[in-house]
């Protein structure tokens, strides 16, 4: 029995298909720019990943939260490409979404003096998992709907269970992943206040993961969700991958920042290992979190370096978050579209935006173009703002 | 199985001063997070908890409003029509990174888990019953588990329970496949026969 990968559907930066987002991430094209989603003037930074479609920024309707708006769009692609409604009764469907923090819709809740209002009235404040809850009844799953909120990695903690579920026997089919968008008046603006936020003015090359000169992250936003099926219900020719390993520690060192002795995130690689029942060795690449911070690239390569040793310096790495922004919240399920890549097509896409190596985080990034190789293996790492940390290891199916 | 319930009263003082170890931290702490700290401290007694036990928490489905009503009520001009530039001027000015921080879903969890030293597997999930017993059942290490849920409401009480058992039984909670709000499982009206009092 084994855990599959037989659908997955995306609302990112990248496009609003699982093919379109294939093309734009074998296209390399930057997918951040200044941000159109909302009013900027006056705001001393402007970058973000958007969801466009067909060019345009896709609008927010009234009345629901907008990362909740693009988790229904996914939802509804990818029930209406599995057929998972004729297979599998309503009570056997369950959903795991990562996510973020609650949506406000600023200038309704200023403009109509909602703050002034008494306790309890309605606002322009909308709760994330009440609108994910009633979500998962219109879209009929009934067996159960769970909501994560790890910040960076809630998609992979949602992912995480939703393994464990089936591997440990759950015969059901589970939606996972993950939605968020901080493209928001208060939400981008309390990141930036937080101090992550990369300081290159120019929104294509601000987020420069893994290279020297980085200065922080990117704003994403998007919505990915997976349908995961023990094998023997699953219907093999749509099998994408299969999901062979997880492993899951928190640093319990600092609120804002990694442990720099990455002990627990080589702790959750080794783990997923363990899980997978595999060596090292037998990794083909690693797709990492790579944020573009200052302090993410040394933290995951002294991982990298205590898990894989001397390897560490031919073991091809990636991220996405060059190209895309950080999805925070979704990120890792987002993510997992470079993954499926690498094993669709057998490479390892490059990063955009790096092109000078930092001595204190010498990693093999694939840069300019993508890196052929056999890849039955691939790792993929997650931390988050808090000290937790995700690996996650993904299998070519049926290569044994 | 042993299992703490605290619920503190809007007004009402949480002693968290007496239980946190890293007074420092306290800055950040919401009264869900100081609920929680203390709880964790009663639970565990003194003894100190063994760094790998994994710990999977649940937050309430809360009221973030208060702090956008926070800072309506420290805004002196309001324009008639919202404007970027007035964002800008008057209300960005007004969140403090320390509000960004009490506003992430996962600030209890973490600053539990430093407050204890716990490092193993973990999950962090909100308004999940169902959720957050599946974590507990279903993970991969030995021993133990601490599951824990806290909701915050508007006016201020707050709810706080935690419980350390085997994963098998988590398993047989009435509210394993429960759409509810993980504090449910806590609450003795809602899981009298469940816990021991």
């Amino acid at each position: 029995m084994a855990v599959v990968i037989t659908g997955y559907e995306i609302q990112s930066p990248l496009g609003c298909t699982r093919e379109e987002s294939y093309g734009s991430l074998r296209a390399g094209l930057p997918r951040v720019g200044n941000i159109q989603n909302f009013d900027t003037e006056g705001f001393p930074f402007k970058a973000a990943g958007e969801v466009r479609e067909n060019g345009q920024v896709i609008a927010t309707p009234s009345n629901i939260d907008r990362k909740v708006y693009f988790l229904e769009r996914a939802l509804d692609q990818l029930i209406q490409n599995t057929g998972l409604d004729t297979r599998y009764a309503s009570t056997k469907r369950i959903m795991n979404i990562g996510t973020g923090i609650d949506y406000i819709d600023i200038a309704s809740f200023f403009n109509h003096r909602e703050y002034l209002q008494p306790l309890g009235s309605e606002t322009a404040y909308y709760k994330t998992a009440a609108q994910i809850k009633k979500m998962a009844v219109e879209k009929q799953v009934f067996g159960g709907c769970n909501i994560f909120t790890a910040a960076c990695v809630a998609s992979a903690q949602a992912i995480g269970l939703s393994y464990r579920m089936i591997k440990r026997g759950l015969k059901r089919a589970i939606l996972t992943g993950g939605s968020d968008s901080m493209i928001s008046y208060v939400s981008y603006m309390g990141f930036y206040l937080l101090g992550a936020m990369a300081t290159d003015p120019n929104p294509a090359i601000a987020c420069k993961p893994f290279d020297r000169r980085r200065s922080g992250t990117v704003l994403g936003e998007g919505a990915a969700v997976l349908l995961l099926e023990e094998s023997s219900l699953a219907r093999e020719e749509e099998i994408l991958a299969e999901i062979v390993g997880y492993g899951c520690t928190m640093d319990a060192y600092a609120i804002t920042d990694p442990d720099p002795s990455a002990r627990q995130l080589a702790k959750a690689i080794r783990l997923a290992l363990e899980d997978a029942n595999l060596a090292p060795g037998l990794i083909d690449c690693v797709h990492l979190h790579g944020t573009g911070t200052p302090k993410n690239a040394p933290a995951e390569y002294l991982a990298l370096r205590q898990v894989f040793g001397e390897r560490v310096a031919e073991l091809p790495v990636y991220s996405m978050k060059g190209q895309t922004g950080h999805l925070v919240g979704s990120c890792t399920a987002v993510e997992m579209l470079g993954v499926l890549h690498s094993i669709r097509e057998q490479e390892v896409p490059p990063t955009l935006n790096f092109t000078e190596s930092d001595p204190e985080a010498p990693l093999f990034v694939v840069r300019g173009k993508p890196l052929s190789l056999p890849i039955r293996y691939v790792l993929k790492l997650n931390s988050s703002f808090g000290g937790h940390n995700t690996a996650i290891i993904i299998k070519k199916y049926r290569t044994d | 199985m042993r299992v703490i319930y605290k619920k503190y009263l809007p007004k009402e003082e949480i002693p968290v001063y007496d239980y946190a170890r890293n007074r420092k931290l306290v800055k950040y702490y919401t009264r869900e997070t100081m609920a929680a700290v203390v709880s964790v401290a009663c639970l565990f007694e003194g003894r100190a908890p063994d760094p790998c036990m994994p710990f999977f928490y649940s937050s309430g489905e809360t009221e973030m409003i208060d702090l956008y009503r926070g800072i309506g009520d420290r805004i002196t001009s309001v324009e008639k029509d919202f404007r970027s530039t007035w964002f800008v001027e008057n209300v960005a000015v007004l969140i403090s990174p320390l509000e960004r921080f009490k506003t992430m879903r996962n600030t209890t969890a973490c600053l539990v888990a430093i407050e204890n030293g716990l490092k193993g597997d973990n999950g962090v999930l909100l308004a999940s019953a169902s959720g957050l017993l599946y974590s507990a059942m279903f993970t991969e290490t030995e021993g133990t588990v601490l599951i824990g849920a806290g909701k915050l409401y508007a006016d201020g009480t707050v709810e706080c329970g935690f419980a350390e058992g085997l994963p098998a039984e988590f398993a047989t909670h009435p509210l394993l496949d429960s759409p509810g709000d993980a504090i449910e499982i806590f609450q003795p009206s809602k899981s009298p026969a469940v816990w021991p009092s």
